[in-house]
């Protein structure tokens, strides 16, 4: 469904040798699958999403959706992408203040012009727990429902893919263990698949398959024997 | 916006205090606070970080009620207001501008007409004779309020690719897309340089008096009061009258060790 090949993407600062962020990268993802990129900061985990958001442009190799190259669209066709292709959950939630939650996860179809907005993310609102809160003010949210809330934006207009850049990292363990136990459990029902960046080895633990990016480069994901995300592997099944 | 209140300030705020629990400890963020934004007024609360300015916009905006004393917005106390009637006010007219940003990756055009697309309800919406028309005049509007704070250039751009200057000039456009009675502005003037600074206060200043529309503006750098009409200074959960604003090369602020100086 998604395939990253080779993907190369160097920065350059003032004289020094270029930054490495990400260094031939080659990945693929199966529809309704969470696929979890564990990382130090500075691992060039961030990165790897804006290309395959394609708000950056790689120095060489391709991002591909359904076998069509991202990497190549044009400024306009990457928006349009990004707007019906792509959900984003990011650390914190960007709400628009005073606004409902049903307005708030609305503004996608809205900004898409499409009818009825309201009643389609009425039921998934409803699926993430948050049927009884409709009509509040996102203010009037916990942390936790904030972050449902965001999933139900990012899922609003049926994308192939989510991008969840360390999305439960202002959260407890426990919001945090239910925010990514339902993230996982709704695309998964809904066929949607997710590329997951974290440094936090917990929630790696909710993903399908786990990678480790250093430096750039991508490996396999090895916790050692007293590894809290080996102590919790049981924890989405 | 009635103007039959005009003898009364548009918000006024009273007393206000507010605590947070922290595990067996309270923290005092306010302590009987009280303040007054008029109409066409810009008013600064100056502190450093972590002395409660947001909370004190956060109570402003009715997004969170104060443990004690009373905010009224246009003559009505907002703790008065029924959910719905709340509702309206905070998406009608009182606006926030702070540094978030956008949730959804979109142009900036889309995240300015943001606010013009909620608060109506469906029935509202749908029942525009022609919803392409309803559109079209949103993206109309967001469109003239990037031009009046001078952001055309955003519309078609996204959030991660502008600079920080660049954002607060979004961040205010949406803000006044809707054309707000108050404005409260959350410390957009922290990551900008001294000559921006001076630039968003003069525009902040100016689109107050022209709108006559009051402007509550937190700062935590002393340079952002230069063209307020009032300061308020916060510290440990204090509100209290800071130095009048206008004239003088130098203005200190030795509770808060910053000092301000005006640009020629």
């Amino acid at each position: 469904m998604l395939e990253l090949r080779e993907l190369v993407k160097h920065y350059r600062v003032g004289e020094g040798e270029p930054i490495r962020a990400v260094d031939g990268v080659s990945l693929s993802i199966e529809t309704g699958e969470l696929l979890a990129l564990y990382g130090p900061s500075g691992s060039g985990k961030s990165t790897l999403l804006t290309l395959v958001a394609a708000l950056l442009r790689p120095d060489s190799g391709t991002v591909l959706l359904d076998g069509r190259e991202i990497s190549a669209l044009s400024e306009e066709e990457a928006a349009r992408y990004r707007l019906h292709d792509l959900g984003f959950i990011s650390q914190t939630a960007e709400l628009l203040p005073g606004a409902r939650v049903i307005e708030n996860a609305a503004l996608k179809l809205w900004l898409s012009d499409r009818r009825g907005a309201e009643a389609r993310v009425r039921p998934l609102l409803e699926r993430l727990g948050l049927g009884g809160r409709l009509t509040h003010r996102s203010e009037q949210l916990s942390i936790g429902e904030r972050q449902r809330l965001m999933i139900a934006l990012a899922l609003s207009m049926k994308p192939r893919l989510v991008l969840a850049d360390e999305p439960t990292g202002s959260l407890d363990t426990q919001r945090s263990n239910e925010v990514l136990a339902l993230l996982r459990e709704v695309c998964e029902e809904q066929q949607v698949a997710v590329l997951l960046v974290t440094h936090d080895p917990q929630a790696a633990a909710f993903a399908d398959r786990v990678l480790e990016l250093r430096d750039g480069r991508l490996g396999p994901y090895e916790p050692g024997p007293a590894h809290p995300a080996t102590l919790s592997a049981g924890a989405a099944s | 916006m009635s103007t039959l209140k005009g003898a009364s300030e548009l918000l006024e705020m009273r007393n206000v205090s507010k605590r947070y629990r922290r595990g067996s400890q309270i923290l005092r963020v306010l302590e009987g606070a009280s303040l007054q934004v008029g109409r066409g007024e810009v008013v600064c609360v100056l502190g450093t970080r972590g002395q409660g300015k947001t909370t004190l916009l956060r109570i402003a905006a009715g997004m969170e009620s104060a443990d004690e004393g009373t905010v009224s917005f246009d003559g009505q106390d907002l703790a008065a207001l029924g959910d719905r009637e709340l509702s309206r006010v905070l998406g009608r007219k009182i606006a926030w501008a702070g540094k978030s940003g956008p949730g959804i990756r979109t142009r900036m055009l889309d995240y300015v007409a943001m606010p013009l697309l909620v608060g109506h309800g469906e029935q509202e919406r749908v029942g525009l004779r022609k919803r392409w028309r309803a559109k079209r005049d949103v993206d109309e509007r967001a469109m003239a309020a990037l031009e009046r704070v001078g952001a055309a250039g955003c519309a078609g751009q996204q959030w991660e690719s502008m600079s920080d200057w660049e954002r607060a000039l979004v961040e205010l456009a949406q803000a006044l897309a809707g054309e707000p009675a108050l404005l409260l502005v959350d410390d957009v003037t922290d990551a900008l340089g001294i000559r921006e600074t001076d630039e968003l206060t003069t525009l902040l200043s100016s689109v107050a008096r022209e709108s006559k529309m009051g402007v509550l503006m937190s700062v935590s750098d002393a340079q952002a009061t230069l063209l307020s009409d009032r300061i308020m200074t916060l510290a440990g959960g204090r509100l209290t009258q800071g130095p009048q604003a206008p004239a003088g090369n130098v203005i200190e602020f030795p509770d808060l060790g910053l000092s301000r100086r005006d640009v020629s």
